[in-house]
């Protein structure tokens, strides 16, 4: 059954929340770079790409990465982008990570990850009464 | 799995902030540690350097400790001519360890140390929930 096919019986979904939860975890792992680099001369803060360009580059083959240039290696997530440094944020030996603005998007993580859990788990639900279970 | 790294990641990097406490109370506790004799030294304030490192099993940048160095500011002098390690104008070369510094750097350390536990509590939050969806 292709995805297409699929959309029309609402599988979709279960997809769909699977792919947010892949990407919530992802981002985690590279905030908690941050955190953990959050007193290391020269490091500036990462984050991933955005969920909607992950989802539209990997709309035919799940999981697949971008390469915005060549030199890139294939990865299986999205990988961990410089952010752009706002001026005045970066302290004297080069590092730019705002602990508070990291802390706040793992918090964000969190809410986003409790939502995409919870579809899941409704919609599971779902199935599991049409089939009298 | 990511939410795996992110844990070792987060306890990375209170290591480094406990290391980092480790030299900092080395230092208070050193405050007035001067010399035996005239030609001896005095303690010298350790400093921490941090260093990010790609851990090539997982391809995650944690952080370590990149060395433990010395501050080569000079020693400040106080005039203590009965002291046995004064010279024959009679000052003392003391520790160049100043405790405000100390206990700033104390904080800042708290305060990195807490935010890396804070990641650890959402993470594992993730992961609690993650499993609670395959009831």
């Amino acid at each position: 059954m292709t995805s297409q096919a699929s959309g029309g019986t609402g599988v979709a979904l279960f997809d769909l929340a699977d792919r947010r939860l892949a990407w919530l975890g992802a981002r985690e792992g590279v905030l908690s770079q941050n955190v953990a680099n959050a007193n290391t001369p020269g490091w500036k803060a990462r984050d991933v790409v955005p969920f909607a360009s992950y989802l539209a580059s990997s709309g035919s083959s799940a999981g697949t990465l971008v390469q915005t240039s060549p030199m890139h290696l294939k990865g299986t997530l999205p990988d961990g982008t410089e952010g752009k440094v706002q001026p005045g944020e970066q302290s004297p030996d080069g590092n730019a990570v705002s602990l508070d603005e990291q802390l706040v998007k793992i918090a964000q993580t969190d809410t986003d990850h409790e939502l995409a859990s919870t579809v899941y788990t409704k919609y599971l639900g779902m199935f599991r009464m049409a089939l009298g279970r | 799995m990511d939410l795996d790294k992110a844990l070792s990641i987060s306890a990375q990097g209170m290591q480094v902030q406990t290391t980092r406490l480790r030299v900092i109370a080395e230092n208070l506790a050193n405050q007035d540690t001067t010399g035996t004799s005239p030609s001896g030294n005095p303690y010298r304030r350790k400093t921490v350097q941090f260093e990010n490192q790609l851990d090539q099993a997982t391809g995650e940048a944690t952080v370590k400790v990149k060395k433990i160095g010395e501050d080569m500011s000079p020693f400040p002098q106080r005039f203590d001519p009965s002291h046995p390690a004064a010279d024959k104008n009679g000052y003392v070369r003391t520790p160049n360890v100043n405790s405000f510094v100390e206990v700033m750097d104390m904080r800042e350390a708290q305060r990195s140390y807490s935010a890396n536990l804070q990641v650890m509590q959402v993470t594992r939050g993730l992961l609690t929930r993650a499993i609670e969806m395959l009831k």
